[in-house]
């Protein structure tokens, strides 16, 4: 059996156990209050290895993980790929791979991704062949933006955001208007569906907008229920019950919206203010607020979901009415990076960190290093192997 | 930052130790202080200051900016610092907070990557995408906006900005 999981990707559903264990034992799990963690400030770069799951072969009792991490802008930001076959002991280079190669989001043989110059794709044979929908809205075509380099007054920018695991030629994201010089402009931003795999359009809502930087357009579709979603709108995380119809805010949003408070901030700019000098900007920072980067659901219950942020990982068991904060080792913002629930197992999760791939066994309650990029490159250097 | 190169720093050459990365440093530092003269880096830093704190950018002053520059402590990478992600030629560990600036390769620094630095500090505690955003939205605004660039696109449009509107070459 092979499974990918880049993504939401549930085509081949597998039996599930189902034991949630993490229920019964609150007490033992590392998943705090969401109402007063203390943060630490993300370095000025924010480029990173990012290493994530790609897929997992299941056979006949033994595993193959395979992942990939960012090589870096010397390497021309490839992709490594990198196999373990004893549950991430040892790793073994595979291949490298460009960008467009690497982010897609697979159901079967209905493939997305954002390929050359970011503009979007699909595949009906499983990345044979991919080509680009006809994006219509109202039955007339969408002017969408030609790539980076596209210097009209106006343009359309469209961010894939879900699709159905379901029925996976429906597929979710958001279009915006990048206004370059001014123009009369009377298009609507926000969440659109299309069920043809992106040749036609219509709004799903305006609650969610792609303004934010750091922050996409997310949309989570739960697996086993597509009638459930919860997104990032405009004030809050939200969730529907109706396919899109109606949304409303989740439970306890405030706290989630909450700017992340930052470890010795209040002493760094009292001693500021003791050499008599004032910051141009004080906190809240902009980037201290929440930035939703990616939202999963547990694929065999719509009650439990995960949203990735710049404030690490919140999840919930109770349909998004209560969040606890997972503990991934570090409070840095923006640390986390991508989260991937294993479809045969759908207990297990692994969480991309900036330098790290960790696994939970108990969704997320407690987490191991599964690959460290920074030992990795020591030892891999160290045996005079290439990484590239 | 990523790296780029200057002129005027490329003659040291070799690898620097301790002392003489902070001789360096300090040359640079200096460059960057004679920069604020440069009429071409001063309306840049105006119009982004502008951006950034939502005033005119009549309404900036430069003596401020260099009494925030001049309180920055620029110091070599310290042993053990992981630094940030890949090879950088200076760094902040955590935007936003404290005054300290790493760096990494003293020979590479000008002093554009210095006044760079300074807006991830505690002085403006900007990040890479928000700087690229403002320097966009206070420069000609045109292209897309390099606030939706990868981290590290966003830092490359920083630094070509600084490198270019900062040139100690350019009276």
């Amino acid at each position: 059996m092979n499974m990918t999981i880049t993504k939401v990707c549930f085509a081949s559903f597998c039996i599930s156990s189902c034991i949630l264990y993490a229920y019964s034992k609150p007490h033992d799990c590392l998943c705090e209050s969401v109402s007063n963690p203390k943060y630490q400030a993300m370095s000025s770069d924010m480029s990173f290895p990012e290493p994530t799951v790609m897929d997992i072969e299941s056979s006949r009792g033994a595993n193959r993980i395979r992942i990939g991490y960012s090589l870096g802008p010397d390497h021309g930001d490839g992709i490594s790929i990198l196999d373990s076959f004893d549950d991430g002991k040892h790793w073994v280079n595979s291949s490298i791979r460009t960008q467009d190669a690497y982010h897609y989001t697979t159901f079967g043989s209905i493939m997305y991704r954002h390929g050359p110059r970011m503009m979007f794709q699909r595949s009906k044979d499983a990345g044979g062949h991919w080509e680009r929908p006809e994006f219509r809205f109202n039955g007339r075509p969408i002017e969408l933006e030609r790539g980076a380099d596209d210097d009209r007054g106006s343009r359309i920018r469209f961010i894939f955001s879900a699709a159905n695991p379901q029925q996976p030629t429906t597929i979710y994201g958001c279009f915006e208007r990048v206004i370059i010089r001014d123009v009369v402009d009377h298009w609507t931003p926000g969440l659109y569906i299309s069920f043809d795999g992106g040749n036609n359009w219509s709004l799903l809502t305006e609650l969610v907008q792609n303004k934010k930087l750091e922050e996409a357009c997310p949309v989570g579709v739960s697996p086993s229920n597509p009638n459930i979603m919860i997104a990032h709108g405009q004030t809050s995380v939200i969730i529907t019950r109706d396919g899109g119809r109606n949304w409303h805010a989740v439970g306890g949003w405030a706290d989630l919206e909450k700017p992340a408070e930052l470890e010795g901030y209040a002493a760094n700019l009292a001693a500021l203010h003791e050499k008599g000098l004032s910051p141009s900007q004080q906190w809240p920072f902009d980037w201290t607020y929440l930035r939703v980067l990616d939202i999963s659901f547990k694929p065999d219950n719509s009650d439990v979901a995960f949203l990735v942020t710049n404030k690490r990982i919140f999840r919930t068991l109770d349909g998004a009415h209560s969040w606890c904060l997972l503990n991934t080792g570090s409070r840095k913002l923006f640390d986390v990076r991508n989260i991937d629930i294993d479809p045969s197992h759908p207990d297990r999760v692994f969480v991309g960190t900036s330098f790290k791939l960790l696994v939970s066994d108990d969704l997320g309650c407690h987490f191991r290093t599964l690959f460290d990029w920074t030992k990795y490159k020591k030892t891999s250097v160290a045996r005079g192997a290439s990484q590239h | 930052m990523l790296i780029y190169g200057s002129p005027l720093i490329n003659g040291f050459g070799g690898t620097a130790g301790a002392s003489s990365a902070g001789t360096l440093i300090d040359r640079v530092r200096n460059q960057a202080r004679l920069l604020l003269s440069n009429k071409d880096c001063a309306d840049f830093l105006k119009g982004l200051i502008a951006q950034t704190n939502g005033i005119s950018k009549d309404a900036v002053n430069l003596d401020n900016f260099l009494k925030g520059f001049d309180s920055l402590k620029i110091i070599p990478t310290p042993k053990g610092d992981p630094g940030v992600g890949f090879t950088t030629t200076a760094h902040v560990d955590e935007v936003g907070q404290g005054l300290e600036v790493h760096v990494d390769k003293p020979n590479s620094i000008a002093g554009a990557t210095l006044l760079h630095e300074d807006f991830h500090t505690i002085n403006f505690g900007l990040y890479d995408r928000g700087l690229a955003h403002n320097i966009w939205k206070s420069t000609s605004g045109a292209g897309p906006d390099p606030g939706r660039f990868s981290p590290g696109d966003a830092s490359s449009y920083a630094s070509e900005a600084f490198r270019t509107h900062c040139d100690p070459s350019k009276k």
